[in-house]
């Protein structure tokens, strides 16, 4: 199921009034997603399910205090998403005091021991891309969400949303091949 | 874009991977934490507005300042040690009857209206006998304790049952890790009507933890007291007397409580000691939420561990 953006903004009204169908209405709708989301960039089911709770937890303490999303809800939650991978991703470097390498890599090295095949591989290749592309072409090509979304959810305009995923398939696709390449016969 | 390109082949099948994700288990987990998160927060909101101070007015764990010097620190952890023994003996498990909080669902922690708030702490004299000493065996409290007492069966790294006790009602295990820093968990018998709901700062986060399905109210952080400049002197004091500080809601302190209900007892674990020690509010031994959720869940009837 997803609502327009104009349909947003009445159930996050509804929200506020912590009416408990529209809660349950708004997490039936986005949880999936955003746990997906979390899931593709940390790799590790527990640590996905743990900040997809915090995603809606925050949501829950914002709209108790006023400070919830006006509009936008489902870019609010992919941002707030995205700001609990990197802190996550943060924790996890000085935990292991590794090199903070633009938020990547940190949980690859001990992916669960039944991740899927495909996704795993994408996700090594994933981590080699910018931050920025590598979240443009996730949210574009395993979120399948709109150019428009991603635009909201990255707060860039739909012509820079399309270059990154341009840029950042082309250069997943190079270093695929160069990896192809140097692999041993 | 070609459409047979390999890496979009690629994502398709990873598309299709991830539709296994996240299993119904997990989403019906999260669903139901969720909702109740909710409900919760609707009951805090709904009772924000009216509630009474007087009545929702409960102890305070002593803290000092966020960025004490250190040689404030050893001062603090002596009247924070003296606090908990005046709490212990004057009545922390006194709980005045309020049936009007005995709703749905049961709202541990309640929000205050800021950060802020005006606390009155006991100073000087000296500390009340309770006339029940800590520091009794399980199987004492267990033999004392007139319901099915839950034992800790996973305790966190660096923790070690140090004892355990029934009285007033409530069984209480000691959990010691590095002195001073310590966990308590308490039982004792549920009844909503007895259920005072534990005041909070406005910022302070209520988060839902599954425990075998049971869902806690877990609360990071605590009320940091201010202390007045002469609170050295007034410790010394052999008059016990009250004194009227200033407490500001602090998230980011160590310091966590987690309260369920299940088997018709009622739980907490709370998080002790350790915010006046020199290596400050970081420490190892201070539990995270993930322990306090470990912790929970590893608590099993003592009936069942007999007949298992």
């Amino acid at each position: 199921m997803k609502p327009d953006l104009s349909a947003e903004h009445g159930l996050l009204a509804r929200a506020r009034l912590h009416d408990s169908d529209t809660l349950a209405l708004i997490f039936d709708t986005y949880y999936a997603a955003i746990f997906r989301y979390i899931y593709v960039r940390v790799g590790h089911k527990e640590t996905a399910e743990d900040l997809a709770a915090h995603v809606f937890q925050r949501l829950l303490a914002h709209l108790h205090d006023g400070r919830g999303p006006e509009q936008f809800l489902k870019a609010w939650l992919f941002r707030v998403a995205e700001n609990l991978i990197i802190d996550e991703a943060r924790r996890g470097a000085l935990r292991t005091h590794a090199p903070l390498d633009d938020n990547a890599g940190w949980l690859s090295s001990s992916p669960d021991e039944d991740d899927p095949i495909v996704l795993n591989n994408l996700r090594t290749a994933l981590e080699q891309l910018p931050s920025v592309q590598r979240q443009a072409v996730t949210l574009h090509y395993l979120l399948e969400l709109s150019n428009d979304d991603i635009a909201q959810i990255m707060n860039l305009s739909v012509g820079a949303v399309k270059a990154h995923v341009h840029r950042g398939l082309t250069a997943l696709r190079n270093n695929m091949s160069e990896k192809t390449n140097h692999e041993p016969e | 874009m070609n459409p047979n390109d390999d890496l979009i082949e690629q994502f398709e099948a990873a598309r299709a991977e991830l539709e296994h994700f996240p299993d119904s288990q997990t989403q019906d987990r999260a669903r139901a934490a969720f909702l109740a998160s909710a409900s919760v927060t609707r009951n805090g909101h709904m009772r924000h507005s009216h509630h009474n101070s007087a009545l929702l007015h409960v102890p305070v764990m002593l803290q000092g300042e966020k960025k004490m010097p250190v040689h404030q620190s050893q001062r603090l952890r002596l009247a924070a040690a003296i606090l908990i023994a005046v709490l212990l003996a004057g009545g922390i498990w006194t709980i005045p009857t309020l049936r009007s909080l005995a709703q749905e669902v049961i709202s541990f922690f309640i929000r205050a209206e800021d950060n802020v708030r005006n606390d009155e702490i006991y100073v000087g004299g000296t500390p009340v006998e309770s006339g029940e000493q800590p520091g009794g065996t399980l199987a004492a409290a267990i033999a004392a304790a007139p319901f099915d007492v839950h034992v800790p069966t996973v305790i966190p790294n660096g923790f070690r049952l140090d004892s355990a006790e029934f009285t007033h009602g409530v069984v209480l295990l000691k959990l010691t890790c590095q002195e001073p820093w310590a966990v308590w968990i308490t039982q004792r018998v549920f009844n909503p009507a007895e259920v005072v709901p534990q005041d909070i700062g406005a910022s302070a986060m209520i988060e839902a933890v599954d425990i075998h399905g049971a869902v806690g109210q877990y609360v990071h952080g605590t009320w940091d007291v201010v202390l007045p400049e002469n609170f050295d002197a007034l410790r010394q004091n052999p008059d016990r007397q009250s004194l009227a500080v200033e407490s500001v809601w602090n998230n980011d302190l160590p310091w966590g409580k987690l309260t369920w209900t299940a088997d018709d007892l009622m739980f907490e674990i709370v998080s002790a000691g350790g915010l006046m020690s020199e290596d400050g509010r970081n420490h190892r031994c201070a539990p995270s939420r993930e322990q306090f959720s470990a912790l929970a869940n590893g608590l099993i009837a003592n009936s069942a561990l007999a007949s298992s």
